[in-house]
C-alpha cells in the first residue's frame, strides 16, 4: 500500500488562517485592555487619593507584577474550574490579562496623578472649584495625558502576553503558528512569519498612538 | 469554591522538588543576565556611536526582541534550531531565548544610560591621552552603571518571570517542576499557588539584594 506523509506544504489559504488568528489576538487584547483600563483608572485614582486604599491594594499590585503571567493564568483557570463557572478560553484570557492590565494601569495613573504639579491643583481650588471639579477638569485630563505613553507600553506588553492564552485553547497568532508548523514542518518560515505579524501589529499600534500623543500635546 | 477541599499536606510533599526548580530558575536568571549584559554593552556602544553594520544589528535586535512575544522567541529557538538539526536541550533553548530577549531590552537601557552621561566626559578622557576603551572603562562606565542600575535590576526580575516559559518546552524550572508535581499529586491549585509564592519570594529576594548592593556601592538613594 502506498503511503504518503500526512504533512502538506504551506498554501495560500494559510494566509487567511493567520490573518484570522491575528484578528483573534487583537480581539482578545482589545477586550482585556478595555477591561483593564476601565478598572485601572478608578483604582489608580483611589490609590493616589486615599492612603487606606493604597495600603489595601498594594499587595495586589505587587503580586501581579512578581508572579509570571503563565502561573497567573493557570491559577485563574484552576479557580474557575473549581468554582464551576464554565468560561471559555477567551473569557479566561480577558479576565486574567484584564486583571494584570488593571493593576498596571492603576500604577501608571497613580504615578501620573502624583506628577501633576500641586500648585496647579491649588490654583484650581482657589478659583472656587470643588475638589470633584478640580479632579474632573484639571487633574484627571493632565493625569491621562501624562500616563498615556506608559499605558501604550503596557498595552503592547499585553498584546505580546496574549500569546500565552493560546496554551489554554484560544487559537491566536502563536497557537496558529504552532498548528501550521505541526502540519507543514516549515518551522522558521512559519514562526518567522508569525513574528513578523506581531512586529507589524506592534508597529501599527505605536504609529497610531504617536499621532494621538502629538495631537494631545498640541 | 464552596465544596473544594484544600489538601496542602499533599502539595507540601512536593515542596523540595519546587525548591529544586527554583534553583534552576535562579541559575537561568543569573546566566541569562550575565550573557545579556556581556552582549548588550558593546552593542549599545556601537548603537550609540551611530552608523556601521553593528549599529544596524543592534537596532534590528532591539526591534525584534521587543516586538515579538517571549513565548514565540522560546519556540523559535527550541523548534527553529531543531528544524535545522541543531537539537538544543530545553535548558539551553530557554537560556538562549531569554538571553536574546534580555539583550534586546538591555541595549536600549544601556543606550539610554550612555545618552545621559555627558559627552564631554568621554572627550576629556580622550584628551587626557586615554584610548577609547580606557575612556569607556574608567570614565563613562562607572557613571553609567549607577544610572542604569535599577533598570537592569527590573530587567532581571522580568528575566526571572520569563524563564517560567521553559515549562512549555519541558524544562523543570520552578513552573515546570510545579507542572510535573501537580500531574502526580492532582493538587493543581495548591501546587501552583506554592509556585506563585516562591516566584514572589524570589522576586523580592532579587530586589532586596539589588537594593543592598546599590547601597554598598553608592550609598543611600
Amino acid at each position: 500500500m502506498h503511503y504518503t506523509a500526512a504533512w502538506q506544504q504551506l498554501h495560500w489559504s494559510d494566509a487567511t488562517y493567520v490573518l484570522m488568528a491575528s484578528v483573534r489576538t487583537l480581539q482578545l487584547s482589545f477586550t482585556a485592555v478595555l477591561l483593564g483600563t476601565l478598572l485601572g483608572i478608578p483604582l489608580g485614582l483611589a490609590r493616589a487619593l486615599s492612603p487606606v486604599m493604597r495600603v489595601l491594594t498594594a499587595p495586589l499590585v505587587d503580586v501581579v507584577r512578581s508572579v509570571p503571567m503563565i502561573i497567573q493564568l493557570i491559577i485563574f483557570d484552576t479557580c474557575l474550574s473549581i468554582s464551576g463557572w464554565p468560561l471559555s478560553a477567551f473569557q479566561l484570557g480577558t479576565l486574567a490579562l484584564g486583571a494584570w492590565m488593571a493593576m498596571v494601569t492603576a500604577e501608571i495613573v497613580r504615578g501620573a496623578y502624583e506628577a501633576v504639579t500641586p500648585s496647579l491643583r491649588r490654583a484650581a481650588r482657589s478659583l472656587g472649584m470643588s475638589s470633584w471639579q478640580e479632579l474632573r477638569v484639571v487633574s484627571l485630563p493632565l493625569t491621562l495625558r501624562g500616563g498615556f505613553p506608559a499605558w501604550v507600553g503596557a498595552a503592547l506588553c499585553l498584546v505580546k502576553d496574549s500569546a500565552l492564552v493560546g496554551i489554554f485553547g484560544y487559537i491566536e497568532l502563536t497557537k496558529a503558528g504552532q498548528i501550521l508548523n505541526a502540519r507543514t514542518h516549515r518551522t522558521f518560515l512559519v514562526l518567522g512569519g508569525i513574528g513578523a505579524t506581531y512586529f507589524f501589529i506592534c508597529h501599527v499600534i505605536t504609529f497610531c498612538t504617536r499621532r494621538i500623543e502629538r495631537r494631545m500635546a498640541e | 469554591m464552596s465544596d473544594y477541599h484544600f489538601h496542602w499536606a499533599m502539595a507540601l510533599r512536593d515542596l523540595p522538588a519546587l525548591l529544586q526548580g527554583s534553583l534552576v530558575t535562579l541559575q537561568l536568571t543569573i546566566l541569562s543576565m550575565v550573557i545579556g549584559v556581556a552582549v548588550s554593552v558593546p552593542l549599545a556602544v556601537m548603537r550609540w556611536q551611530g552608523s556601521g553594520i553593528w549599529s544596524a544589528v543592534a537596532g534590528g535586535w532591539v526591534d525584534i526582541a521587543r516586538n515579538t512575544p517571549v513565548l514565540l522567541q522560546v519556540y523559535a529557538v527550541y523548534f527553529g534550531l531543531g528544524a535545522y538539526g541543531l537539537n538544543v536541550s530545553s535548558y539551553m533553548a530557554t537560556l538562549l531565548a531569554i538571553s536574546f530577549n534580555n539583550i534586546g531590552y538591555l541595549i536600549e537601557v544601556f543606550r539610554g544610560g550612555l545618552a545621559s552621561v555627558p559627552r564631554y566626559q568621554y572627550i576629556s578622557g580622550r584628551a587626557l591621552g586615554m584610548s577609547a576603551t580606557q575612556a569607556y572603562a574608567w570614565i563613562v562606565w562607572p557613571q553609567l552603571l549607577r544610572i542604569v542600575f535599577y533598570s537592569v535590576m527590573t530587567q532581571m526580575v522580568w528575566a526571572m518571570l520569563n524563564t517560567s516559559l521553559g515549562l512549555l518546552i519541558g524544562l523543570r524550572e520552578l513552573a515546570g517542576a510545579a507542572q510535573q508535581a501537580q500531574s502526580v499529586n492532582y493538587r493543581t491549585l495548591e501546587t501552583f499557588t506554592m509556585a506563585a509564592v516562591l516566584y514572589y519570594l524570589m522576586a523580592k529576594l532579587l530586589i532586596l539584594g539589588a537594593e543592598r548592593l546599590y547601597t554598598r556601592l553608592y550609598g543611600r538613594r
